[in-house]
């Protein structure tokens, strides 16, 4: 799946709540609850890929390029439930060195 | 609040949220290609943490552990070392990764083998680390321990911690879960170095564990680690594997790996998975262990982390170190001193006296010897000068030439021992200012010996005093502009082309200073590199952090440190390149180390010198010991006029331009006049302008000032002006009262700047209350400010005069054998075919290569007609040792098939030798005319190569079909015929001589051109003297150098050198000269150049450069154009500069 843009609460710096984006079906909002942590990771991000070194290999252009690396994204792997739903999937919630979370994983 | 026991720091029991982590487990960039940061980066962030210890446990070596140490004693934060090292379980495993030298291109080169870290407690356990890493490295390129070495260096006792973390065996087992095997690997540590020693070390940077990538830094085995050691009953640690100082550095370790593994950038070849691999803060590694314990679930996470953090700050706390009492640092370790080693001193010293001539009864001397011994004894260092002196005594055993250098000469005991070879006390050398008791430092002693035999004096002192005791010095490379430009760029996968181009726009400088480079030098700025600074930003970001770090380690070519039998338990040894044991430490960390470094520099002047001795006594028959003062005396009348002729070339020191200029204007009457010379010619006084004053009067323009009459008997000797630290000790000595030991003490810390009030405050009242005068204080205060760091050793200058003076002796009385030896093993300056035509104005023959005759380096050879040199097989391009070999065992030769056949040279060897006349014994004429229809030439003899060429390939191919040779039998005196082409002429002689052997041998180049030069007035060497001061003249000449050296106004001067065939040509460009003249300047090597004149002495003038031409091109229009197009190449275009210095025409405009 695509990762898409998630809204997240979180406890003690711990997921425990998250809403997606209103589905086309549906048209309202998602609201998952965490039923449990499966784990957590620290991932720095490939930046040998980066604008800034296709810049250097000519592959783009060379404005407004940002050399600053880019922080490390945490992804949470957890059990959560569909308000209103029943079964239990595992997603991977990932949140970016800004803050932004992303879900990038959905399902069973 | 923190106390000592023992020298241990104790860290009291803090409240546990106040416990400050320690980490004990860190590479520093002294991990080469491996760690990030430099340690006093690692230092300072552990000081802003609030860290109270730091280890350093570099990976491979130790390189780093002395600078840390120190750094750390300097900082404030107690030092922790160790070392980590890769086991080989079996002795499979160590020949597999044993390696060749691999390509470019991804081939695997990282072995990665499993990794344990040992920490040092105490000085055994320092000792122990030592000899680890000795053990490790006893294979030259893949250090591995094994658990032979292991068991040796633990056979009695163990005084180390052994971290066995995720990376390590047992790392690898329980990832497998495989138990049985984790409880073996324990079990056999637990054997080796007791179970107190042995710790499991937990590490997680929050890695993925599905990654495999990930697993050995993930939190998931880590707590199976935590398992495991509880129910093992092992103590646990935690650490955090530290590779650099901040998070932001994580992406030059991803260079550094792939730069390591010679790869691109990319996830398979990375070892970094995030960045939490930095020197993490207390409460970071505090929410680790939670999770470890949290994961591990052996008991509440709380405290079972607190736990674990406890009993790491423990392990910490048993392996602090005290730099002094645990490395020995500040004390010296001499070799063994035989009992009543001062009285043996003594007595070698009353031997040399008599040996010297010297009259031991003289109150001078004896009060000398006795001040000089009294001071060695007090410190302790009578071994130290016994074994320098056993040293030189074997080095001239083996009749290799030797010389001291360094304030060394100052020291009678050194002259007595024959270490040095001038006499301190005749030339007023300070023995205070080699060896002071005030600093109980060991003195530094240099000695310079022949370079072609430097090796066999390594082996000679190796063999001498056992491996136990001797090991040479380290010399690291860091990393530079260009080395990190083609690291960053191969890892970021730029075209290996671009990456050329990129470094190479670049001079030698600091990779810090790229972005300065490219906005400040002029030739990167104006050539478009703006645009390169913005597409480039993240290369230059990263070469900037590579700045300085540690890249690779090398054989210092000098140092030897020579020790007792300690000396491997306080430094580890591997082998170097050569083969020599070689310290890990570099030639600073070793004397703080406390051992006796000597330098034993390959000089080549040295190995000239001793090949031209060689030549007198081969072919006149006569031996000269050349340091002895009876045979060779210091005051020779031919020498001196040599050296005030300033046709110096070929001798040390004193034969580059500026020196020339200055022995013009010095005109140098005696030896301690050299002294002088040598002492005045330095950026130094050249920029503080000392020598103007000393000329003058000097030259008799002005009379000698002196401050005081005091002052006269110590400055006499220059003139009045302040030149040697020794003038300065005896001011300071005179003025204040103060020893000449304490003066030397007030001499280096003039040195600073910042030290001038303090010193200031002290000096006046002092002085004052000697009796002198405040104006004369003030004066001579402002003269010791001025001159005080300006100053020269005047004893290191009397040790370099001694070989200058000899160089010049040999130049003067054996001018054809000196020269052969400088040609041969080519010292100086200047490249070869300078000196050949130096060695022909002096009247020498310059005798073709020739295959019957030619050695295979320069060899003197003595005719009715007086002496010439004749040239050596070694410079003909191509050709191998082995060849020349041949040539000189299958000689004489009836002809060339003959040659051809027995010396089995290679055909374009043949080839070359026979275009430069090593064949012309075969020649019908010599001269340059053209060969009549029935003489050989050179021409014929090389077609005759290629029919030889070409039959031996058709006897192969024959004989290859199995058919029987009938074209063998070649009758090679038919195939040499005469063809009736014409010969070659000179120039194309000359031509071939400056490609085959570098040099024009048979004429010089220049003489192509004179007829041109002469129609141009251009004045040649010879004749500069005659011309007046503040004239244009026009030079010409072949470009033999050109130097940017830095100038006392801070402007930039290019001086470009020519020789003209009658001598050298010097010229100087100033900083307004037009960039398209310097152009020429630098990418010509046949020139015409524009110039005024001025007279700088009675032998002395200086040109100043406003044009250059091509010689070649002005030639080339002369012979299709005629004189008159040349001309007006040349005319004197003032408009072309903007600021005219010729006030007289200006009527042409500046059209351009």
């Amino acid at each position: 799946m695509r990762a898409e843009v998630v809204q997240v609460r979180c406890r003690d710096g711990v997921p425990v709540e998250f809403r997606r984006e209103r589905s086309r079906t549906s048209g309202s909002v998602r609201r998952y609850s965490v039923r449990a942590v499966l784990g957590f990771w620290v991932e720095g991000t490939a930046w040998w890929r980066s604008k800034a070194v296709r810049a250097v290999l000519g592959r783009d252009s060379h404005e407004s390029i940002d050399t600053t690396p880019e922080p490390d994204r945490t992804i949470w792997r957890v059990e959560a439930r569909e308000a209103d739903h029943f079964h239990v999937g595992v997603y991977h919630l990932v949140r970016g060195g800004d803050g932004a979370w992303l879900l990038t994983r959905a399902g069973d | 609040m923190v106390t000592y026991t023992r020298g241990r720091l104790v860290i009291p029991q803090q409240r546990s949220s106040d416990q400050s982590f320690i980490h004990l487990r860190v590479a520093s960039g002294w991990s080469m290609k491996h760690g990030a940061s430099h340690v006093e980066e690692l230092i300072d962030r552990a000081i802003t943490l609030g860290q109270p210890a730091l280890a350093l446990t570099d990976r491979d070596g130790v390189y780093g552990v002395v600078k840390f140490v120190l750094a750390c004693q300097k900082a404030g934060i107690e030092p922790i070392v160790g070392v980590d090292l890769a086991l080989a379980e079996s002795t499979q495993i160590v020949e597999s990764a044993v390696r060749r030298t691999p390509a470019r291109g991804g081939a695997f080169v990282d072995a990665r083998l499993p990794r344990v870290s040992f920490l040092a407690q105490g000085a055994r356990g320092w000792a122990q680390v030592s000899r680890l890493v000795s053990a490790a490295h006893e294979q030259r390129g893949n250090p591995v321990l094994t658990w032979e070495k292991l068991e040796e260096v633990f056979a009695h006792d163990s005084s180390v911690i052994v971290l066995l973390g995720p990376d390590s065996p047992l790392g690898s087992a329980l990832i497998g879960k495989h138990d049985e095997k984790a409880r073996a690997h324990i079990a056999r540590w637990k054997q080796l170095v007791g179970a107190s020693s042995v710790r499991i070390e937990l590490i997680s940077h929050r890695a993925n564990d599905h990654n495999p990538r990930g697993v050995r830094r993930s939190t998931l085995l880590a707590a199976r680690m935590l398992q495991f050691a509880v129910s093992e009953h092992v103590t646990p640690v935690l650490t955090n594997a530290v590779r650099y100082a901040r998070p932001e550095q994580g992406r030059v370790v991803d260079v550094l790996d792939a730069a390591r593994r010679l790869v691109m950038l990319d996830e398979r070849h990375l070892d970094r998975v995030n960045s939490n691999g930095h020197l993490a803060d207390t409460e970071h590694m505090r929410a680790i262990a939670y999770e470890i314990a949290q994961s591990a679930a052996v008991g509440s996470p709380a405290l079972v982390a607190q736990r674990l953090l406890t009993v790491t700050a423990e392990t910490a706390n048993s392996c602090v170190i005290d730099p002094q009492a645990d490395l020995g640092l500040g004390s010296a370790h001499l070799p063994e001193a035989p009992a009543g080693v001062n009285q043996i001193l003594r007595q070698r010293c009353e031997a040399g006296l008599s040996r010297r001539g010297l009259r031991g009864e003289q109150p001078i001397i004896r009060d000398r010897l006795d001040a000089e011994l009294s001071v060695i004894e007090h410190l302790g260092f009578a071994s130290y000068f016994l074994t320098v002196a056993d040293i030189v005594e074997m080095i001239r055993g083996l009749d290799i030439r030797v010389a001291a250098r360094g304030s060394g000469a100052g020291s009678l005991v050194n002259h007595l021992l024959d270490i040095s070879g001038v006499d301190p006390i005749a030339h007023g050398l300070l023995f205070e200012r080699f060896l002071s008791p005030l600093r109980k430092q060991l003195p530094d002693i240099d000695l310079d010996v022949e370079s072609a035999r430097r090796l066999e004096i390594y082996s000679h002192i190796f063999d001498k005093y056992g491996s136990q005791r001797v090991a040479c010095v380290a010399m690291t490379d860091t990393y530079r502009v260009r080395h990190a430009i083609r690291d960053v760029g191969s890892a970021l996968g730029m075209e290996a082309a671009e990456i050329s181009r990129f470094a190479k726009v670049f001079p030698h400088i600091k990779a810090r200073d790229i972005r300065s480079a490219l906005e400040n030098i002029p030739e990167l700025r104006d050539g478009g590199f703006g645009k390169t600074s913005a597409r480039m930003a993240l290369v230059l970001d990263l070469v900037e952090e590579l700045d300085g770090l540690p890249r690779h380690t090398a054989m210092h070519p000098c140092g030897i440190v020579l020790s007792n039998l300690s000396l491997l338990d306080r430094t580890p040894v591997e082998p170097s390149s050569a083969g020599f044991a070689m310290s890990q430490f570099d030639k600073d960390d070793v004397e703080e180390l406390g051992l006796l470094k000597l330098d034993v520099l390959g000089v080549r002047m040295q190995s000239a010198m001793a090949y031209a001795l060689e030549e007198v006594e081969r072919v006149d028959g006569i031996n000269i010991d050349i340091d002895d003062a009876d045979q060779v005396q210091l005051d020779d009348h031919d020498t001196f006029e040599l050296i005030r002729s300033t046709r110096t070339l070929g001798c040390f020191q004193i034969e580059s331009p500026g020196q020339r200029e200055l022995l013009g204007k010095f005109a140098p009457q005696v030896f301690s006049d050299l002294i002088i010379d040598i002492s005045l010619f330095r950026p130094g006084p050249v920029a503080s302008d000392m020598i103007t004053p000393f000329l003058n009067v000097r030259q008799g323009w002005s009379k000698a000032q002196y401050l005081h009459p005091d002052l006269q008997p110590i400055v006499e000797e220059t003139c009045g002006v302040v030149v040697f630290h020794e003038q300065v000790l005896r001011i300071v000595s005179l003025f204040t009262g103060v020893s000449l030991a304490r003066a030397d003490e007030v001499r280096r810390a003039l040195g600073n700047r910042d030290n001038f009030p303090q010193l200031r405050a002290w000096f006046y009242p002092a002085a004052l209350d000697r009796g002198y005068s405040l104006e004369v204080i003030e004066q001579v205060w402002d003269v010791l400010c001025a001159f005080g760091s300006f100053g020269f050793c005047k004893a290191h200058a009397a040790a370099f005069a001694l070989p200058t003076y000899q160089s010049a002796w040999l130049k003067a009385h054996h001018p054809a054998a000196f020269l052969a030896g400088v040609l041969t093993h080519d010292p100086g300056m200047y490249p070869k075919r300078v000196i050949l035509d130096d060695a022909r104005q002096l009247g020498i023959e310059v005798l073709p290569l020739n295959v019957q005759l030619s050695d295979s380096s320069y060899r003197v050879e003595r005719s009715s007609a007086g002496y010439g040199i004749r040239l050596g097989l070694n410079d003909v391009a191509g050709i191998s040792a082995e060849e020349i070999d041949r040539v000189m065992q299958s000689r004489p030769f009836v002809d060339l098939a003959d040659f051809w056949f027995r010396a089995k040279v290679s055909r374009p060897v043949v080839e070359r030798l026979v275009s430069v006349g090593a064949f012309d014994w075969l020649v019908g004429a010599h001269s340059s005319s053209h060969g009549g229809a029935d003489q050989i030439t050179r021409r014929d003899l090389l077609l005759q190569i290629a029919d030889l060429d070409h039959s031996a390939k058709t006897v192969r191919a024959h004989t290859n079909t199995g058919q029987l040779s009938l074209v063998g039998s070649v009758d090679p005196a038919s195939l040499l015929v005469p063809t009736g082409l014409p010969e070659m002429n000179s120039a194309e002689k000359v031509r071939a001589e400056l490609d085959v052997l570098g040099l024009d041998a048979s004429r010089h180049v220049v003489d192509f051109y004179s007829s041109l030069l002469d129609q141009l007035n251009v004045v040649r060497s010879k004749d500069l003297l005659t011309t007046r001061s503040q004239s244009q003249v026009l030079v010409a000449g072949v470009k033999v150098s050109t130097q940017t050296p830095p100038v006392r106004s801070g402007r930039r001067v290019v001086f470009l050198t020519m020789d003209d065939s009658t001598g050298p040509v010097d010229v100087a460009f100033f900083d307004d000269t037009p960039s398209q003249v310097l152009h020429q300047v630098f990418a010509g090597w046949l020139l015409v150049v524009r110039g005024v004149t001025r007279r700088t002495g009675p032998k002395g003038i200086s040109i100043r450069g406003t044009h250059a031409w091509d010689l070649t091109h002005l030639y080339e229009v002369y012979q299709s154009q005629g004189l008159g197009a040349v001309l007006e190449l040349l005319i004197p275009e003032d408009d072309l500069t903007t600021h005219s210095r010729n006030p007289r025409r200006n009527s042409v405009s500046a059209g351009q």
